[in-house]
């Protein structure tokens, strides 16, 4: 799929209307507010043909879905940002030309989700929000564990930064999307979900 | 366009050319107009190419392929014109393809061999010939299928049955790697760069420093920099520290520090502990 088809496969309603930035970066908002919150997802392939691809982005197409359908977080923008083969600078440059660094509250980046066994690898969190994640994922039994972020990518970024990532196994290259699984999709929709809504 | 889709107009390129030659080649009546037809067969089956898509809609294709095969066997007189037929029965897929493709070889073989007087038996027998393999290649091809879907129902099975295992696992691997690492570390067998590297990758930490008092010497591995020059390490004793001045001092919330027989192990974590109690009482 090209970034124009996946243009056209995103637009559930007519309310969304996703934006290029620089021919690589597809971006669109739900909610009102100031701030924002960002959900970000590359993809390696654009024929979406491997699993961790093709999950991920099922997992942020249903974010999506739900976010329109039920309801979205209150007192910040959502902002939904896709990319096709673009590296983290491009994404840095991104932010500070259009966002603006000082206005990202949270940065949620989907490293090939809906895989199974999701992990959040936390960056530059302070203590209290560590904690309220951590109740978050006590309280509503989410199927997650929060762990340290020791590859920093995103070094010398402000925002928070949550990763998050599924270590399944070692065959996640070679598996293809036939091995796609709805349930695991929606056990992270509702991790995912559930955090944005009650972290703040 | 599909490969199959190429083939199968490289069939119909093929008997577009043998029908010029052969028109040509004996210098029929009317050459002229055959070679002018058989061009536009050719021409309107590409015009036509999107019929193929449709399921019933691209038997009008095929009609037509039969009509042009049927016409220059009555032409040209050749019977062996129907063997051009037989390629096209690869193309068979379901039950009323199946159907409608044995009624259109029973016309081509049927006219060809009236058009023969029903003396030229070859033809029959390459037409049995050709379905006993057709029918074998079904078999072949539907048994070859559901061994592959089987397979791949079984890869998937075990696919989630792995997942489950894993959370699992990890806390065990966690567990045995450092408690082996510290045991053998404890009789010396480790060399303490790799000791604090293996506690590092498996502990939830952001940095594990390792003070050697013999020799004064530190191993460090660490996300952020520790600056350790103002602060005596000699008077951090067995404990974990909270809220106290070397906590202020260093940066970090949380402080686990370990006298071995020689060493100091210090462990920092910055905002909050993510380990389990069970390994971090492995430690302290």
């Amino acid at each position: 799929m090209d970034l124009k088809k996946i243009k056209k496969d995103l637009k559930i309603y007519e309310g969304i209307d996703f934006k290029f930035y620089n021919n690589g970066i597809l971006y669109s908002d739900i909610g009102y507010g100031d701030k924002f919150v960002i959900l970000y997802l590359n993809l390696e392939d654009k024929s979406l043909s491997t699993l961790r691809d093709f999950s991920s982005y099922q997992v942020f197409k249903e974010i999506l879905k739900r976010f329109i359908t039920i309801s979205y977080p209150a007192g910040f923008r959502t902002r939904f940002i896709l990319s096709l083969k673009q590296d983290i600078y491009t994404f840095k440059k991104y932010i500070d030309e259009v966002v603006g660094n000082e206005k990202v509250l949270d940065l949620f980046i989907l490293d090939s989700v809906g895989v199974g066994n999701e992990k959040i690898m936390a960056n530059n969190l302070s203590s209290n929000k560590i904690m309220k994640v951590r109740e978050i994922i006590e309280n509503f039994g989410l199927c997650t564990d929060l762990i340290i972020d020791k590859e920093l990518i995103l070094d010398n970024f402000n925002a928070d930064s949550f990763i998050v990532k599924s270590f399944p196994n070692c065959f996640l290259k070679k598996l293809d999307n036939s091995f796609y699984n709805e349930k695991l999709r929606d056990r992270t929709v509702f991790m995912i979900t559930t955090i944005l809504k009650k972290l703040y | 366009m599909d490969k199959f889709i190429k083939l199968e107009y490289l069939i119909r390129l093929i008997i577009v050319i043998s029908i010029l030659v052969y028109v040509n080649f004996y210098n029929f009546d009317y050459k002229i107009p055959l070679s002018i037809l058989s061009f536009s067969y050719f021409i309107g089956s590409l015009i036509l190419l999107p019929l193929r898509q449709g399921d019933f809609l691209k038997h009008f294709l095929y009609i037509i392929d039969t009509s042009i095969i049927v016409y220059f066997i009555f032409t040209t007189g050749s019977i062996y014109f129907s063997i051009f037929w037989i390629p096209f029965l690869f193309y068979i897929k379901k039950l009323h393809d199946f159907i409608l493709f044995s009624i259109y070889t029973f016309i081509v073989f049927g006219i060809s061999l009236y058009i023969s007087n029903f003396s030229d038996f070859t033809l029959i027998f390459i037409l049995f010939s050709f379905v006993v393999v057709l029918v074998k290649g079904y078999f072949e091809t539907k048994y070859y299928k559901e061994r592959v879907s089987h397979y791949n129902d079984l890869a998937k099975e075990m696919y989630k049955e792995n997942l489950k295992c894993t959370d699992k696992l990890e806390f065990y691997k966690k567990f045995y790697n450092i408690h082996n690492t510290i045991s053998l570390f404890k009789k010396g067998k480790v060399d303490p760069q790799i000791f604090v590297n293996n506690l590092f990758e498996n502990l939830n930490a952001d940095s594990v420093i390792l003070y050697n008092r013999l020799l004064n010497d530190f191993t460090i591995k660490s996300l952020y920099k520790v600056d350790l020059d103002d602060i005596n390490i000699e008077q951090f004793e067995d404990k974990i520290y909270i809220n106290e001045h070397f906590n202020s001092k260093l940066g970090f919330k949380y402080i686990i520090s370990k006298h071995f027989d020689g060493y100091i192990l210090l462990i920092f974590y910055k905002n909050a502990i993510l380990d389990e109690e069970e390994i971090l009482k492995l430690i302290v």
